[in-house]
């Protein structure tokens, strides 16, 4: 906290006065009154604590007098990966951060939200006691604040450091910017004066296109592509690195991806342009919420909190909440709509089967809608998407396409000529010709249906729903889950009964080893009624423009001479079979009989695996890097059970990676085993802009923008250093298309320079300023009242003059939103939707086999217990009689997935986290509340904790709050030339949930289990003894 | 509500709804940032448990702070007169006058006084500049749920007149009979449910499970 | 806890300073030799209470960093703490004034007597009002806390200035005509009041003020402070006292000896032990909230 001189408090001018009163002992009151009421500005009165004010209300008059000497800027949060907006107060002249709250024009802050072209002085309103205000005070969360406490208070990076010692030492040299960027582009003998013998092979060596990155191996592609990459999540910023990285030609880019929720949304639906679904809080009448929590989640924590909360309150709703944690959400006292089931880790989809059990016994689906074969013919039937159940599935195991969908050639159709949503063609049993016909010219099909389609065995991907739901009798399924049978069957009655205002979804519950059936619970539940996409279902997010891409006025993600060839095969081992291999081949060839790999392969469509990245190159397999990149990122510690000794040495090795790049303004895991730092700014500091990203069916764009000038470094020519700056400098140098002085097109034809990150996203803001409705100039009042005419010249050089003013005005709104009214059509469809379909079988998934047992996945969502990569249960290898836990993360508002352990306030509320063990568990084992425990698994990790006991923990589950310890971070003493700033260990208190390596890979593999489809960590569940230490 | 005048004629009140928090402090890291309170220094704090017998259980989150009392003990207790109500009945502290006895800190119920560096005891002032100028106090400014609702009781257009006229108001305590002007909804409800965890702060075990009640 | 360790000492000191002058006070009333005893309780009194009121305002930080403060310690009269301000300035007047006559070889005059008795209890007295009247604390019983502390302190004081007296003023001893009595009755009330305390807590009304009153004596009997209670309290504080006083009392001489040296020890421990719980194991009813 800031340590503020106490004298500067004091009533200056009447301290005398007050010192005679004192002595007199009478009339104190009515002195001290006159002190509190005779101000310094008579205006704006602060006296004793408080900072300045930003504006004076006035309840007669119902005017708001805005103080000059304050300015209020809005932008985006990034104190988690919810990208609310924020706001900013400053003084005026000095700059000094006084005070931050949220964006009342951002969705995630107000609700309702304050409309774009409302005048800034209805967002100062908003903060006042006014009854006028158009929404209550826009707020950001607890969590936010704390990382304004370590944007003040925190150590941070501002130079560039090249280490002085060996990786993981914390010993650093300070070195000029034009020194880093020599090094790293141009490589050589660079840690010789440290002993060390290595020719480093840097950018420009690496960017190889004619040499083979693995001989033998031309699946990978070229040398370029081992230039490893690892961003976080880059909240609006992922142009950045995702141009550079374009530019070069590598296609190994990772970033929070499958390490967050990677299994979401890949087979459960097909999307014609569509993005994620969530759910629609403002409108629903009832919402399943399964694995997120509403109020403590991943996702848009603030936006749905606001929504679900108002709904709640005002009776609108009524929410139901599975998840194995009670987090500090909307499930509190004194309400009756809103109400928390426990549920067992990992057994989302065994609910779910429970719930299609009921609902297919009871024939509640919505037979109309689930039999139009297409999406026109949902449309006319009222809905906004439509499914694959009439569609047919090839069962004929000789056939070719054995497990795809049938598609008009396979059945001696000719193909549509119908407009087509989707990319392929299939096929369904017309219901009025009782015969087989192409979907899209078809207006019902057929639920159930299996025979012979042109000599072909079929059956409907309806029935494999059916079938896998009767695997099990809905008391089954309660076993399973934990969830009372007669708690399964409401749910689900309630659900279908509300129709299209029914929602349901999660999040964080799918990061399971059995993660792809917990994402197609959602789609698959609402795929019985047709909930999806309209007013109050599940709803199309991430709707907005495209800002940072090529769009109405800048060309932006085009550059000549752009690298075009991708390789096939990635290090994360994702989206390329293993058969196809060249190891593989080469195996076989030798006469080897169905060889396995070291670690499993992902044929699946889940897009690329940060975690698998880290367990990758944790064993130098399929092949090792030639240089990692990571950006603000800690993809270790978000792969629960890869945070071990053997993944850090393998880190830290030369031979793995030899060179190790790491932009962050903190020395955090990744930077502490690098071999250069790069400093980057923090937010508040530099651009971003995305589509909105919230459970918020309408149209938006955040941005982040400097509010305030970067503390990191001043570089000769007046750039500060980051990350942008890096790669602007890099790309230069090393002569790369899309940088350097021709970098930039405008849509005009123009060619301009790429030098820093304003040169970039000042022209991205002015895509979104011109899209879909050109937005006003913004007034010369408002320039003046956030001082905006004050900005940097080089971002007004970044465009023209009349696009300038634009820029200003969603400068000063901190996003774009459009109008509300928009959104629906006068039958409640969302009309920014892309297409959907939903997918009963999903061929994706059913076509693929597991290479180590031959066997096909299920295309259907059906129970599956946890299994490790070969499809072998979990509780087959280990005993659940041993280890009967699972255990479950939820997000805590003191910590920050992998940041935020810096901050003194939050250490401060929160110390350290616990074990949280159902009491009824911990009466069991003889556990008492703040016991010393131990959590191990099979692998024998011992997670050792104080032990809190909670009636609002799942039985057999351990609740962990996830983002404490860190294993630098500044809780180890950091060296920077002859200065050491010591380490603070209580930087690393808490436990860090840790599950079991999975011991089916192959030998001498470090791999921590995860789902064999998805790819996504085993975070949720896995197995786990609770013991009492007796020493 | 039958209260007693103040010499304005306004009544500044918070009403904090129990069924609206959700425990993300960002009303506590607003107050710390707007006052530039230092560690170990709340004017407000957040008391969170597991409420009610498992499997039917709710998270009970209850916002600690200053009740600004028409009958405060603390004022009547100061034997230097620095604490003192002011024409609106706040209850507020001249730092000049302060000795840091700390009587006040022993006779609050609310355990809500502080001592800063200096040994003068401080607490919370419903951020006094703010909401003489019409603004809301950084707290209430920073809720996302509007489970922290200020504003003038006495004014019926007021947020906190309607949402008191339509639910009530209750009083931490309400057995000490001393006219809060801090009020809850829902504090009975939710202390009437069995606890099944300890009492946190924050994250942090304030009261374990073991130590609580008789 | 609000308190701390110094106001223990301050209470402590206050309670035998007390009690010692209103010893000093009472021999204005006896036939008998009693200069010297009277000599003793006066300087006990003066010395101990002028360095319990030199901790009050080392205590009080912010005053003692800026001094000028303390002269606002008596605005609001309707604290018991503006009150004790005032008991202790007029003790510490009529103390050095009584000393003042003495050191001169003058009689004391009774009025200063009379002013000494009353300003006696009314420092012994006045903590116990300031503790009852703060509300958070269950323990501090408004109606039996004051009572208790004077008789503690008196039994302290008169302890002390016995004990000083054996050594050198001996031959007084005997002129006090009421202390066996006094050594027998003084423990006794002590132990009855502080069980009614106890009790009095035990049954406090009101859900937090229970569960706070709970703890407080819980902590006392069985918990975290039970050593001080048992041991200081009840043991030095009340039953060797007693035990002495009884021998003194059934001895044909009811001379003070070592046994009694012993009692008039423990009492002094077992006043600083009763203080001590009484405000460190109080619990507040807001239980688990200070930071």
């Amino acid at each position: 906290m800031a340590i503020t001189d106490l004298s500067r408090r004091r009533f200056t001018q009447l301290a005398g006065l007050t010192g005679a009163a004192a002595l007199a002992g009478l009339g104190l009151p009515d002195a001290a009154e006159a002190a509190e009421q005779a101000p310094v500005d008579p205006e704006f009165p602060v006296s004793g604590r408080g900072r300045k004010l930003e504006a004076a209300y006035d309840p007669n008059t119902d005017e708001i007098k805005v103080n000059d000497e304050v300015i209020v800027r809005y932008s985006n949060c990034v104190g988690c990966y919810a990208m609310c907006g924020v706001r900013l107060k400053l003084d005026r002249d000095s700059r000094e951060i006084l005070a931050q709250g949220g964006n009342p024009y951002n969705p995630c802050n107000a609700y309702p939200v304050l409309p774009f072209d409302e005048p800034l002085t209805e967002a100062y309103r908003t903060m006042t006691q006014s009854p006028t205000k158009q929404t209550g005070a826009a707020t950001c969360c607890g969590r936010s604040l704390g990382a304004l406490d370590v944007y003040l208070n925190s150590y941070r990076i501002t130079t560039p450091l090249k280490r002085a010692g060996k990786r993981g030492e914390g010993k650093w040299e300070p070195i000029s910017w034009d020194q880093l960027i020599e090094e790293t582009v141009e490589g050589g003998k660079l840690f010789a004066h440290l002993g060390e013998d290595r020719e480093i092979e840097g950018f420009r060596a690496v960017r190889d296109f004619d040499t083979p990155l693995v001989p033998d191996a031309p699946e990978f592609g070229s040398k370029a592509n081992g230039l490893i990459y690892c961003g976080g999540r880059t909240d609006g910023r992922g142009q950045t690195s995702t141009r550079f990285l374009s530019m070069y030609g590598s296609s190994n880019k990772y970033s929070h991806h499958s390490s967050c929720y990677g299994a979401k949304g890949v087979y459960p639906y097909q999307s014609g342009d569509g993005d994620d679904l969530g759910i629609d809080a403002e409108n629903n009448e009832y919402a399943i919420w399964m694995g997120t929590f509403p109020g403590a989640n991943g996702g848009s924590v603030m936006s749905d909190l606001k929504r679900v909360a108002a709904t709640i309150e005002n009776k609108q709703a009524k929410i139901v909440v599975f998840d194995p944690n009670l987090g500090n959400g909307v499930v509190t006292p004194a309400q009756d709509n809103a109400v928390w089931y426990p549920i067992k880790p990992a057994t989302n989809s065994a609910l779910t089967m429970g719930m299609i059990r009921w609902i297919i016994d009871n024939e509640k689906y919505n037979e109309g809608f689930m039999c139009a074969p297409n999406l026109p013919q949902a449309i006319k039937l009222g809905f906004n998407a439509c499914t694959n159940a009439t569609h047919l599935v090839i069962v004929d195991e000789a056939h070719p396409n054995y497990r795809h969908m049938m598609h008009p050639e396979d059945a001696g159709l000719t193909p549509s000529s119908a407009e087509n949503a989707f990319e392929d063609q299939y096929v369904c049993i017309d219901a009025a010709t009782q015969q087989p016909a192409v979907s899209l010219d078809c207006d019902k099909g057929l639920m159930e249906w299996e025979g012979e389609v042109n000599g072909v065995k079929v059956r409907t991907a309806y029935l494999f729903l059916k079938d896998s739901a009767n695997e099990h009798t809905i008391e089954e399924y309660s076993e399973i889950c934990g969830v009372p049978v007669d708690v399964i069957e409401e749910v689900a009655s309630e659900f279908v009964a509300h129709g299209t205002k029914s929602s349901v979804n999660g999040a964080g519950g799918v990061t399971s080893a059995n993660g792809t059936d917990a994402t197609s619970c959602y789609s698959t539940l609402a795929g019985l009624t047709g909930a999806i996409c309209m007013k109050g279902s599940i709803i199309a997010t991430f709707v907005g423009v495209t800002g940072p891409g090529n769009g109405e006025r800048y060309l932006l993600s085009k550059a000549e001479g752009m690298p075009k060839d991708k390789p096939d095969a990635r290090v994360d081992r994702t989206g390329f079979a293993w058969e196809d291999t060249s190891e593989y081949k080469r195996r076989t060839a030798a006469g080897e009989k169905d060889p396995k790999p070291l670690l499993p392969w992902y044929p699946g469509g889940v897009g690329t695996s940060d975690n698998q990245m880290v367990l990758s190159l944790a064993n130098g397999y399929p092949h090792k890097a030639k240089i990692l990149l990571t950006w603000q990122c800690n993809p270790i510690k978000a792969t629960p059970g890869a945070q071990r000794e053997e993944v850090m040495a393998a880190f830290k090795d030369p031979d793995i990676i030899p060179l190790a790049i790491c932009s962050d303004v903190v020395e955090g895991t990744f930077a502490h085993m690098a071999d250069y730092i790069v400093p980057d700014t923090m937010y508040r500091e530099h651009f971003g802009i995305s589509q909105h990203a919230a459970w918020w069916p309408h149209k938006g764009n955040f941005l982040q923008w400097p509010m305030v000038e970067p503390k990191s470094m001043k570089l000769d020519d007046g750039r500060h250093a980051s990350f942008d700056v890096y790669l602007c400098d890099v790309g230069r140098k090393l002569g790369l298309p899309g940088y350097g002085d021709e970098a930039l097109l405008s849509a005009t034809g123009e060619k301009l320079p790429f030098n820093d990150a304003c040169d970039y996203y000042v022209k991205a803001l002015a895509n979104v300023a011109y899209e879909d409705g050109v937005i006003e100039d913004l007034s010369d009042e408002e320039i003046r009242m956030q001082a905006l005419d004050t900005l940097p010249e080089a971002w007004k050089k970044a465009v023209t003059p009349e696009e300038w003013s634009k820029v200003q005005r969603l400068l000063s709104r901190g996003c774009r939103t459009w109008p509300e009214a928009d959104t629906w059509d006068d039958q409640g469809r969302q009309t920014y939707a892309g297409a959907y379909m939903v997918n009963f079988y999903s061929e994706e998934r059913g076509s693929v086999r597991n290479h180590y047992t031959g066997k096909f996945y299920e295309g259907a969502l059906g129970w599956h217990a946890e299994t490790f990569s070969d499809g072998t249960p979990i509780a087959d290898v280990y005993s659940r009689e041993e280890y009967p836990f699972g255990a479950a993360s939820h997000k805590p508002y003191f910590r920050c997935v992998t940041m935020l352990s810096d901050s003194a306030l939050l250490r401060e509320l929160s110390p350290h986290n616990y074990l949280e063990i159902n009491i009824e568990d911990a009466r069991e084992l003889g556990i008492k509340d703040g016991d010393t425990v131990q959590a191990i698994n099979p692998s024998g990790d011992v997670m050792e904790g104080v032990a809190m006991l909670r009636g609002g923990t799942a039985r057999g589950n351990i609740g962990i709050s996830f983002g404490y310890t860190q294993d630098a971070y500044g809780s180890t003493d950091l060296t920077v030339g002859d200065e050491t700033v010591p380490g603070n260990p209580a930087i690393n208190t808490g436990v860090q949930l840790c599950q079991m390596l999975d011991p089916q890979v192959g030998e001498g593999a470090i791999f921590a289990f995860s789902d064999p489809e998805a790819s996504t960590p085993g975070r949720n569940g896995g197995m786990f003894k609770l013991v009492v230490p007796t020493a | 509500m039958q209260r007693a005048e103040t010499k304005s004629g306004k009544r500044p009140f918070m009403l904090v709804d129990v069924s609206l928090c959700i425990g993300c402090h960002a009303c506590v890291n607003a107050c710390k940032f707007e006052n530039e309170l230092e560690i170990k220094q709340f004017n407000t704090w957040i008391e969170t448990w597991d409420a009610g017998e498992y499997p039917n259980v709710v998270r009970a989150n209850v916002p600690h702070l200053c009740n600004h009392c028409d009958d405060a003990p603390c004022l009547a207790v100061c034997p230097t007169g620095a604490t003192y109500r002011n024409d609106d009945g706040l209850i507020l502290v001249d730092q000049e006058k302060c000795i840091g006895c700390k009587y006040c800190m022993a006779a609050c119920p609310f355990s809500v006084r502080w001592q800063n560096d200096a040994g003068e005891v401080e607490k919370c002032t419903f951020c006094v500049n703010r909401t003489s100028a019409g603004l809301l106090p950084a707290c209430a400014g920073n809720c996302p749920t509007h489970a922290r609702l200020f504003g003038d009781l006495n004014d019926p257009n007021s947020e906190v007149a309607k949402k008191v006229a339509e639910l009530g108001a209750e009083s931490m305590l309400p057995e000490l009979g001393i006219g809060t002007n801090t009020c809850y909804v829902g504090l009975a409800e939710t202390n009437a449910l069995p606890k099944s965890s300890s009492v946190l702060h924050g994250g942090r075990v304030a009261v374990k499970l073991e130590e609580m009640g008789a | 806890m609000v308190w701390n360790e110094l106001i223990v000492c301050y209470l402590f000191l206050a309670g035998l300073g007390a009690g010692s002058f209103l010893l000093a006070s009472v021999t204005g009333w006896l036939s008998g030799s009693t200069k010297k005893i009277r000599l003793i309780g006066s300087v006990v009194g003066l010395a101990t209470v002028a360095v319990g009121t030199l901790l009050l305002m080392v205590d009080a930080r912010a005053g003692l960093g800026s001094p000028a403060r303390f002269f606002g310690l008596v605005s609001n009269l309707g604290s018991p703490m503006a009150w004790g301000v005032l008991c202790l300035s007029v003790f510490l007047v009529i103390a050095a004034a009584s000393l003042i006559f003495q050191l001169a070889k003058k009689k004391v005059p009774k009025f200063i007597d009379v002013l000494g008795m009353l300003c006696s209890l009314g420092v012994a007295t006045y903590t116990g009002v300031l503790l009852g009247a703060a509300k958070a604390y269950p323990l501090w019983n408004m109606a039996i806390l004051p009572a208790l502390f004077v008789v503690s302190a008196a039994l302290a004081g008169f302890s002390l200035v016995s004990a000083i007296a054996y050594f050198s003023a001996r031959d007084e001893l005997p002129s006090l005509t009421f202390m066996p009595k006094a050594e027998v009755v003084l423990p006794v009330l002590v132990g009855v009041l502080f069980a009614a305390l106890l009790v009095a807590t035990a049954a406090v009304p009101g859900d937090s003020a229970h569960a706070a009153a709970s703890l407080s004596v819980q902590r006392m009997l069985v918990g975290s402070f039970a050593s001080v209670f048992w041991i200081g309290v009840v043991v030095c504080g009340i039953v060797v006292p007693l035990v002495a006083g009884v021998c003194r009392l059934i001895s044909k001489r009811r001379d003070v000896t070592n046994v009694g040296m012993i009692g008039y020890v423990a009492s002094c421990i077992g006043e600083f032990a009763m203080r001590y719980v009484i405000v460190m194991a109080a619990v507040s009813i807001t239980l688990g909230a200070a930071f």
